[in-house]
């Protein structure tokens, strides 16, 4: 008998198995019963295959794992978020003291909660061990008008406007001082760098591990020119670009990765740009068009998408042990639009490959990319939405699944509570889960979108899949300000009176519970 | 100079430093101790064991990998499938003698050459169809059709979209 591929020893068999992809890995799987026998029995292998249907990426921290390492990941991996999860309170907490009941800016990256509050920057991490900081934002004679706080970078930077505002811009192409963007490092809240830049209106701002894009509105010669400035922060390089195609005033921007990012205009069409390496120097490369509007509403767009995570950190002991891999990622666009809001689920993965090399900026009408790439639900403007990965926590009544045509209704202040609902759009999960799984079992459900008959965009049919689990621990309804979704956390905030309260929470089996 | 003897019966006379490329052999010496006695190798005959050699000549005095990277898994994830120039030329073999290299590499317990075979074995995995793959590598398909249908729908998700 010759030697071939067979007469290797199964680990070996394992050995080469680990080095393709999961593509090519499951092929060879099919072929006969001892490979597949191989690749089901390795821990390795099915941890690989996990990973990658869960749409994540181990970051470096977590190179040396162990076998028995993984095998606890991966029965972890596979209980989170399940149909039947209940919400256990890690902590709970007030912060501040408030002038006034309005809605603050708030989010969560690396399990750093921060929140901007009456020119008071509030940080708190949600490992419980570190108590609430907060630090007073320097304002004198000028106001807050955008804070990111990042905490893999231990950065956090603050644009801020001169009060009263007054600007006189000659000249498009000069290096206009528009807004002052400030940098302090968020454990020591001393400054970082100081670039001054004086200031009109900074529509967002958003940042990258190196680079700071801020996205602002000059009303040039009464054209309204939209402009994007690309800070390299380490650098102290500062550069600012007119976009061509601007796409209006009230834009908003999602950075895709290190070289991309996503602007919505006005009408909701998403315009791709690239940033060149050296400088940031934005390219058009694509516009992705939305369905017509049925009557001529005026739109406001919100949007949801995770945070990035690539970049050399200067805390890595704050990067979590996986991220969401761009091509399992989803961005939400929350169209408010009385009374057909709707929610539009984009997959990421149009970003990822498409459109980016070509030279002349390509339009692309929705019929080639919405029907495929998109999910669309009503929606209402009081019930919130946060992003991570592929997944999106709603909060929504009890057993509501908004898929029928019928228009959502908003929470009353009085209405006494809502359910936590995680959807999640990772097609691989889906497609595993619709193969293999019992559907008895207590894993997510797997749903399908129908007809949508009234949005703003008129009729919109989308047959495409996704999971929905609910959190079986209802939440108070009343004065409930904020949610905010990471891997494996929830955190929710009310506003009852002139503080506000902070809940973090996992989720929970059964099983758990009774340990 | 180290004395080794094949499966077939082959001697030869090897550089103890190229001949510790091998961690198996490696710790045999040094379990020994200094002698002249010759090491037989009963699971590598002297065609495998020349290409080996001439391996091990080839990477002489490169650090070896260390002890717990050998235990780690992750590192050959992570690595690429890529191959240097004149390790691919050298692995350019046929499919028995291939095969014979990783056994024995896995045998004599040199990781870079076992990952070198590895990486060629993928290489030639790489975007081939279920029966392309069997044809390769004389694989015959045991399962039954109901079982082959299963194990497909089982897979699919895996599919790059």
């Amino acid at each position: 008998m010759t030697v071939g591929f067979l007469s290797l020893p199964t680990e070996l068999i394992c050995r080469i198995l680990l080095l393709l992809t999961p593509g090519d890995l499951s092929r060879c799987a099919i072929t006969c019963r001892t490979v597949c026998d191989a690749a089901r029995n390795s821990v390795h292998i099915q941890y690989k295959l996990e990973l990658y249907a869960q749409g994540i990426t181990e970051t470096a921290t977590l190179d040396s794992i162990t076998f028995s390492r993984k095998t606890y990941l991966l029965k972890k991996l596979a209980s989170l978020w399940r149909s039947d999860f209940h919400a256990k309170i890690i902590f709970l907490g007030a912060v501040g003291h408030f002038m006034e009941r309005v809605p603050r800016p708030q989010s969560v990256k690396c399990g750093l909660w921060w929140m901007l509050g009456d020119d008071n920057l509030f940080i708190r991490s949600c490992d419980g061990n570190v108590e609430l900081s907060w630090t007073v934002l320097p304002s004198q004679g000028r106001f807050v008008r955008s804070v990111i706080v990042d905490p893999l970078q231990d950065l956090v930077v603050t644009v801020l406007l001169s009060f009263p505002v007054s600007l006189h811009v000659p000249h498009p192409g000069q290096d206009h001082r528009i807004f002052q963007v400030e940098f302090r490092l968020a454990s020591s809240k001393l400054p970082y760098v100081d670039s001054a830049f004086t200031s009109l209106e900074c529509t967002h701002t958003f940042d990258e591990p190196d680079r700071i894009v801020v996205l602002y509105y000059l009303n040039l010669h009464r054209t309204g020119d939209l402009f994007i400035r690309i800070i390299d922060w380490r650098t102290g390089h500062a550069k600012s670009y007119p976009l061509r195609d601007p796409v209006g005033s009230k834009s908003n921007f999602h950075l895709v990765d290190e070289q991309k990012i996503v602007l919505i205009g006005e009408q909701g069409h998403l315009a791709l740009y690239t940033l060149h390496e050296l400088d940031g120097s934005p390219q058009h490369r694509a516009t992705y068009l939305l369905a017509d509007l049925q009557r001529s509403f005026r739109l406001k767009f919100v949007v949801y998408a995770t945070p990035l995570f690539h970049g050399t950190a200067a805390r890595p002991d704050l990067m979590p042990a996986y991220v969401p891999s761009l091509e399992s990622q989803i961005m939400v666009l929350q169209v408010l639009c009385h009374p057909w809001s709707i929610i539009l689920v984009i997959d990421m993965v149009i970003f990822s490959r498409q459109a980016v090399h070509s030279e002349t900026p390509v339009e692309i009408p929705w019929s080639d990319w919405g029907p495929q790439y998109t999910w669309c639900f009503p929606s209402h403007w009081s019930h919130q939405i946060s992003v991570f990965g592929s997944k999106m926590a709603h909060t929504l009544p009890w057993n509501c699944i908004p898929e029928s045509g019928a228009t959502l209704e908003g929470f009353s202040d009085d209405q006494g509570h809502f359910y936590v609902h995680i959807w999640n759009f990772n097609k691989r999960l889906i497609a595993r889960a619709e193969n293999t799984y019992d559907r008895s079992s207590p894993d997510p459900h797997i749903r399908k979108l129908g007809q949508l008959t009234q949005s703003c965009f008129g009729d919109m049919i989308l047959t495409h899949h996704y999971t929905a689990t609910v959190c079986r621990t209802p939440f108070m309804a009343n004065r409930f300000e904020r949610l905010l979704l990471e891997q494996d956390r929830l955190i929710l905030s009310w506003l009852p009176t002139s503080s506000l309260d902070i809940q973090m929470v996992y989720p929970v089996i059964d099983m758990d519970l009774a340990e | 100079m180290v004395l080794l003897v094949t499966s077939d019966n082959v001697q030869f006379q090897v550089d103890k430093e190229v001949v510790e490329r091998s961690v198996l052999i490696k710790n045999m010496l040094e379990d020994v101790g200094e002698s002249d006695q010759s090491i037989p190798l009963a699971n590598v005959s002297s065609s495998v064991l020349k290409k080996v050699i001439e391996y091990c000549e080839h990477h002489r005095g490169e650090p070896l990998p260390s002890a717990d990277a050998d235990q780690n898994q992750d590192e050959t994830r992570k690595r690429t499938t890529d191959i240097s120039e004149w390790d691919q030329k050298f692995i350019t073999v046929d499919q028995e003698m291939l095969f014979e290299i990783i056994l024995a590499a896995n045998y004599l317990d040199i990781k870079s050459l076992l990952d070198v075979g590895c990486k060629t074995v993928a290489n030639m995995i790489k975007g081939k169809t279920p029966e392309e793959i069997r044809r390769l590598f004389n694989i015959v398909n045991d399962f039954t059709p109901e079982e082959e249908a299963q194990i497909k729908k089982e897979n699919e998700w895996a599919e790059d979209r």
